[in-house]
């Protein structure tokens, strides 16, 4: 083949300059560190280096989510920690104040520390991490607690009577309804007289009373004890102080809860009445069901609201088989009616008489978009977050769709094809159910329950439903879908009063439990120097103590489990970085065998390409 | 006969041989290293034979013609790889740059921002309720936003830059060919078969005909002298003999293309920019007025070999209509509409017909140009099967330039909206059910529609979000001016107020109109909504003197977030994405926290900030017209994303080395055979010295032999 002049030298540069950018190649190698410096280097490893650095990124995330997690939990073991030191000095002057020994002095000394040991309590309980009540739910911003009074009688007969309490006093206060022994007066029916002590009966009120015309307040020199009708007192003498006889109200202190908490209720309407033109939502805390009676009342004129309700499903009624308590407050449309465990506001049109509902406890509230008008739902489960629910369509027993509106419980519509989402509409995922009168949708964690709301019964495709909870608990994530509770919600740790209604936290399942509760009885006991109640007081704070440290070791397991978690991370961590270091990270020892290979070749062509340059016919002519 | 004078006439002719031979060889040398030269030599001819005694005597040499070696054939076979191997150079060149741009592998590019982006939101489920958290959120977020731009704003620019390459490209390639024609002219006129070769103007038009296929792929036909047709690959003529036909490179243009018994007299239009070519075929007669019986018709973004299917995998069929409602293809940034003649917002008056066919170039583009009447598209074009259309042009810089602009930074710019826009979508979605540390008096939306009264599900609403929506309903919760939480006022909206109970939205029936009739209809005394300039603003009942606040929640529909409602991000793409201008005034209307079971929004709340953050590596649904909808996170999109890019460079690297040594090879080849080696010119030269020599000894020769003859005494 003909060699040209301009081929050759072509060539000599085409050799040197490959040569040359592949010393470059490696010298770059060398001082970057890194094997794959572009992603056109190795596409491949260059995703597979992105993904491990998101990963990375990602662990380093979760670990100060932990470590912050840690700084809340830790904070609430240690507050807990002191609560229950807090209670063991209690029980000591329960201990101390519980013998008969002991005389009034005595008591009214060991009240003092007692009542500082109730305010410190509070302040326990309103502790803050960077500023946040670590035990108020989500409204972290505002003290979990606040101080605030309670009533109480010795048989506890008092409590659907209260209306409410206003005021502060900073020692407990005994009332006594004063009249000649063995009578017996009603609120509202008759005039009662009624003195109080506020230093355990040593000295009283002038006599005042409580007109049978209403208003129906008792004036506590500064606290306001606010009674509805209906109340029926025993009266006693004046010259009697023995307050096993007569009707006695206490009025001590308590801790009103001003976080948020997360016992669920739900309504759901019986078929009497009109149901179908009225819907009910509720404030507060319902620890068991309660059925409600609206016994007159027109939402339309607006007429007052009358109501009573019942505990036991409507065998007994509160206040009584014929006589009802009025709403708080009714205006058109609406309808405030108070309970012992909060509110309920009924809303709709028309006359409510006879429309009878139950608050169903453990049960969330639904909210609907119902073409037909909203039926009953709701949803039960360990539901945290809002689901969406959706009718797609029925099936009849044909397996057809039925894409128009059919009744709960249609035998020619035997199933129900719905849809739920967990993430705010983004993704759907579907279901099948029976149709029955009370349709049961399994959603994630629970379940939806829909029936007839009086002559409301029918569903149709595309009808929607709004599994909405009440949320308090404060998650993070501490690895991809695995979260864990930081904050606290102090009623289910303190108890205390809830803002809604006068009942207290675990009134129904073990009163004991409820710290604060429990703690001001004992102050007042001590006040008012009132040795039994001291007695069954050292009991509930035992019991308070015990709760208190079962709480305690709840927050230590997931204490734990944020240490474990941190163990598996930082391994994750290690084992990821060490991929990463082993698909870009060079091998110096193999790119510095590289390089003076590569330079010999350079220094071969250079060498060759002299000697080949050096040679022409032109020099020897 | 034979004689001194002959032998005189031998001598003369041998001097003149190999003189002109050494000057050929100078020629040669002088020409060593201009790559364009082809080496020559000339051609020696025998002199005539004369029949005499002792027989046929010669009558020496004769310098008949000088040539140049050159092989046609490999010559062709170059140019071919010549323009493979420009193409592939331009897009290895300009792809190695925008591998720069998305700066995947270091610290500091999208990936990282991106990543801080989602860790931001964890910050914020941990102190929901923290300002500086939320200042820092919105800091890093306007961050990712920043480097989002500079991004979009750089695969602009390249794409402009390559409109500027190309005009540059097409402006010499116009210069070529008039000069190839004129050197056709030229070799006319010069060449004589056999006497007189025109080797510099050959020379000259090889030369040209190399540059012209490393910009456009070419087929070069030789009928002999200057008979030379240069065609594109395609077909398209280029030169015949001394005429040519220029290329043009122009703006956006809609082509129609009507079947024999169409009676359309009327126009297309569009507006909106792509890098795409959409052909859109009439699927159903009838007038283009949008009304219903109105024509319909399907597009394709790669010339009708695939039509645009939506996420069911249903080929979409668009409703022909006029400018007030007129069609946005999903996904693209474009708009087409039917109009009269000569106004464009003027309706149609003629019907359409079944097969009239329309080509919409929304973008510069190549154009042959056999007349001035006659604008042939010949803009590269790429098919969403991966090959490429041949009947456009395939090769060169110029192909390289194209293809660079369109179906790499196009598809790139197309990925890195959709991740864009994906982004604005699900942050919204899970936003715009939240709600932050303070409550709405007054909320404007950030999404317009073009109509207001058609169904915003529909093509024709002009809503970006549109084709997201879904059958539902979202809830308002309504507050009085102290905080109180309503009950009985708030909850969903309903959409006939005639009907009992609660109509939900349908996005093929209700309008932006609809809309709010049905929030002034549901909230009448506490809430208004409007539609100012064409976007829905909801806001305090100003007719009574409380001051109303209100959420949002649960939105089943999309409503809220297609209409820019209580959202985050603003904006559609990568270059307008932006932050809620809302949420960037008030830090508090970050939504962190959500309206909760009690209608109470509490500061600690963190369950949307939550759902966000778990964005990361939830699976989002990606859209984009040529990898059809692929489910990952938004994360590994954007790393496939940098991986792709990745992957193109290294291909068009291959590519370009496989072409690059195949074309050195070939010109190694012509070289062989037409290129000048020293050595073998310095042996010619003294070759002809010699002959030079002994010819003028052969004179000298003759000379002595008539001074012997003229010596003789008589």
């Amino acid at each position: 083949m003909r060699v040209t002049q301009s081929s050759l030298y072509g060539s000599i540069i085409n050799q040197l300059g490959s040569s040359t950018s592949k010393l470059m190649e490696l010298n770059k190698q060398m001082a970057s560190q890194k094997k794959i410096d572009r992603p056109s280097d190795d596409p491949v490893g260059a995703s597979r280096i992105l993904y491990l650095r998101d990963s990375l990124g990602a662990l380093d995330q979760y670990r100060e989510n932990v470590d912050t997690a840690k700084g809340w939990l830790t904070l609430a073991d240690e507050t807990l920690l002191q609560v229950n030191n807090v209670l063991t000095r209690f029980k000591e002057l329960a201990e101390q104040a519980a013998t008969g020994t002991m005389t009034d002095k005595d008591r009214e000394i060991v009240s003092y520390e007692a009542r500082q040991l109730f305010d410190q309590m509070i302040n326990l309980a309103n502790t803050t991490y960077e500023g946040k009540s670590i035990f108020a739910g989500h409204r972290v911003e505002s003290n979990a607690y606040e101080k605030g009074m309670m009533v109480y009688d010795r048989e506890g007969n008092v409590e659907p009577y209260l209306q409410e309490i206003s005021g502060y006093s900073d020692h407990s206060i005994l009332v006594q309804f004063v009249g000649s022994s063995n009578t017996q007066a009603t609120v509202g029916t008759d005039n009662i007289d009624y003195r109080f002590s506020r230093d355990g009966g040593k000295t009283w009120s002038s006599v005042k009373t409580i007109s049978a015309a209403g208003p129906y307040d008792l004036d506590l020199g500064g606290v306001t004890v606010k009674l509805r009708e209906g109340y029926q007192v025993d009266l006693s003498p004046e010259t009697n102080l023995d307050t096993s006889k007569g009707t006695w109200l206490f009025v001590t202190s308590t801790a009103i809860y001003k976080g948020d908490e997360e016992t669920q209720a739900a309504v759901k309407f019986d078929s009497t009445g009109s149901p179908e033109n009225f819907n009910a939502t509720i404030k507060g805390a319902f620890d068991k069901n309660v059925r409600v009676e609206i016994v007159s009342g027109d939402l339309s004129i607006p007429a007052d609201v009358t109501y009573r309700y019942s505990y036991d499903g409507g065998t007994t009624w509160i206040p009584g088989d014929t006589t009802t308590f009025t709403a708080a407050s009714t205006t058109v449309g609406q309808a405030v009616i108070d309970l012992p465990d909060g509110q309920v506001v009924l809303n709709g049109t028309g006359d409510a008489s006879g429309v009878t509902f139950d608050v169903l406890s453990n049960s969330i509230a639904v909210q609907q978009r119902v073409n037909g008008g909203e039926i009953n739902a709701y949803a039960q489960g360990e539901i945290d977050s809002d689901i969406m629910v959706r009718i797609d369509y029925g099936l009849d027993s044909g397996g057809n769709k039925v894409e128009t509106s059919f009744a709960l419980g249609d035998p020619t519509v035997p199933s129900i094809v719905y849809s739920y989402s967990t993430d705010g509409g983004r993704t759907w995922i579907q279901g099948t159910t029976a149709n029955t009168a009370e349709a049961d949708l399994l959603i994630p964690g629970g379940h939806l329950y829909l029936s007839a709301k009086g002559t409301q019964d029918q569903i149709k495709a595309g009808d929607q439903f709004v599994v909405h909870p009440k949320t308090a608990s404060l998650d993070v994530e501490i690895s991809p879908s695995d979260t864990i509770q930081m904050n606290e919600i102090g009623w289910e740790i303190f108890g205390g009063h809830n803002q809604y209604g006068v009942k207290p936290a675990f009134a129904d399942t073990e009163p004991g439990k409820n710290l604060f509760v429990t703690l001001g009885k004992f102050v007042a006991a001590l006040e008012n120097n009132d040795q039994d109640t001291i007695a069954q007081s050292l009991e509930n704070i035992e019991t308070a103590r015990q709760h208190i440290s079962n709480r305690l070791a709840r927050v230590g397991a997931r204490e734990n489990r944020l240490d474990v978690v941190d163990t598996v991370l930082s391994g994750l961590q290690v084992n990821k970085t060490e991929r990463l270091s082993k698909l870009e990270d060079v091998d110096v020892a193999e790119v510095m065998t590289d390089l003076s290979q590569q330079q010999f070749v350079y220094e071969a062509i250079l060498k060759s390409s002299a000697m080949i340059m050096r040679m022409s016919l032109v020099k020897y002519i | 006969m034979a004689g001194i004078s002959s032998l005189l006439n031998i001598g003369r002719g041998a001097l003149f041989a190999s003189q002109s031979a050494i000057e050929v060889v100078g020629n040669n040398i002088a020409n060593a290293n201009n790559p364009d030269y082809r080496r020559q030599e000339v051609r020696l001819e025998e002199g005539i034979g004369i029949d005499s005694f002792p027989g046929q005597l010669g009558s020496g040499v004769k310098a008949a013609e000088v040539f140049r070696h050159f092989d046609q054939f490999i010559e062709e076979e170059y140019n071919f790889t010549a323009s493979n191997r420009e193409m592939w150079d331009k897009l290895h060149t300009y792809l190695s740059g925008v591998e720069g741009l998305l700066n995947g592998m270091e610290d500091g590019g999208l990936r990282e921002v991106l990543s801080q982006f989602w860790q931001d939101w964890q910050d914020l489920a941990m102190r929901p309720e923290d300002t500086s958290t939320r200042t820092a959120l919105i800091g890093r977020t306007q961050n990712l936003l920043h480097v989002m731009g500079l991004i979009d704003g750089d695969l602009d620019n390249v794409q402009k830059q390559m409109d500027d390459y190309i005009s540059q490209d097409v402006d010499r390639v116009n210069e070529i060919l008039q000069q190839i024609a004129e050197l056709n002219r030229q070799i006319n006129m010069h060449e004589e078969a056999g006497k007189n070769n025109a080797n510099e103007q050959r020379d000259k038009r090889a030369a040209l005909v190399r540059e012209l296929a490393e910009k456009i792929d070419i087929n070069y036909i030789d009928n002999g002298v200057g008979n030379v047709t240069i065609t594109t690959r395609a077909g398209h003529t280029l030169v015949d003999g001394t005429t040519y036909f220029g290329l043009k490179f122009e703006g956006p243009k809609a082509i129609a293309n009507l079947t024999a018994d169409s009676a359309f007299t009327d126009s297309i239009y569009f507006e909106g920019t792509s890098d795409y070519e959409y052909t859109i075929e009439v699927v159903t007669d009838g007038p283009a007025d949008g009304l219903a019986g109105a024509a319909t018709f399907k597009v394709s973004i790669d010339g009708g070999q695939t039509w645009l299917r939506d996420e069911d995998g249903n080929v979409m069929i668009f409703t022909a209509s006029d400018y007030d409602n007129r069609v946005s293809i999903p996904g693209h940034d474009i708009a087409i509409w039917f109009g009269d003649k000569s106004n464009s917002q003027d309706p149609a008056s003629s019907n359409l017909s079944v097969g009239d066919s329309f080509t919409i170039i929304p973008k510069k583009g190549l154009y042959w140009y056999k007349n001035s009447s006659t604008a042939m598209n010949i803009t590269p074009q790429t098919f969403s099967n991966g090959a490429v259309n041949e009947r456009r042009l395939v090769g060169g810089s110029i192909a390289g330039y194209f293809n660079f602009r369109d179906h790499y930074v196009g598809r790139y710019r197309e990925k890195f909206d959709a991740l864009a826009k994906s982004l604005v979508w699900e942050v919204n979605r899970l936003h715009s059910q939240g709600a932050g540390l303070t409550k709405f008096s007054s909320v404007t939306g950030t999404y317009g529609v073009t109509s207001t009264v058609n169904p915003l599900g529909d093509f024709s609403s002009g809503l970006t979000f549109g084709d997201k929506l879904q059958a539902g309903n979202f809830n308002i919760y309504i507050y009085d001016e102290n905080g109180q939480f309503l009950p009985g006022v708030s909850g969903p909206l309903d959409f006939d107020a005639t009907t009992s109970g609660i109509q939900n939205f349908d996005p093929n029936v209700h309008s932006l109109e609809n809309v709010r009739d049905a929030i002034n209809n549901t909230f009448s005394g506490y809430l208004t909504a409007e539609i100012v300039n064409n976007k829905l603003v909801i806001k305090d009942n100003s007719s009574d003197s409380t001051n109303y606040q209100f959420a949002f929640g649960n939105d089943s529909s999309g409503l809220l977030a297609a209409l820019g409602i209580n959202t985050f991000f603003d904006g559609t793409d990568a270059g307008s994405i932006s932050l809620n201008a809302q949420v960037r005034n008030n830090l508090n209307f970050i939504n962190a926290g959500h309206v909760n079971g009690d209608g109470a929004i509490n500061p600690g709340d963190n369950q949307v900030a939550r759902a966000i953050a778990e964005l990361q590596y939830s699976d989002v649904s990606i859209t984009t017209s040529f990898e059809g909808t692929t489910t990952q996170t938004i994360q590994e999109y954007y790393n496939s994303l940098v991986s792709n890019v990745g992957a193109d460079t290294e291909m068009s690297e291959f590519n370009f080395q496989y072409n690059k040594t195949l074309a050195d090879d070939l010109n190694d080849r012509q070289q062989a055979v037409s290129g000048v080696n020293m050595d073998e010119e310095m042996s010619n030269l003294i070759k002809f010295q010699h002959a030079y020599e002994a010819a003028a000894k052969l004179i000298s020769t003759a000379d002595r032999l008539m001074q012997t003859l003229l010596a003789l005494k008589p």
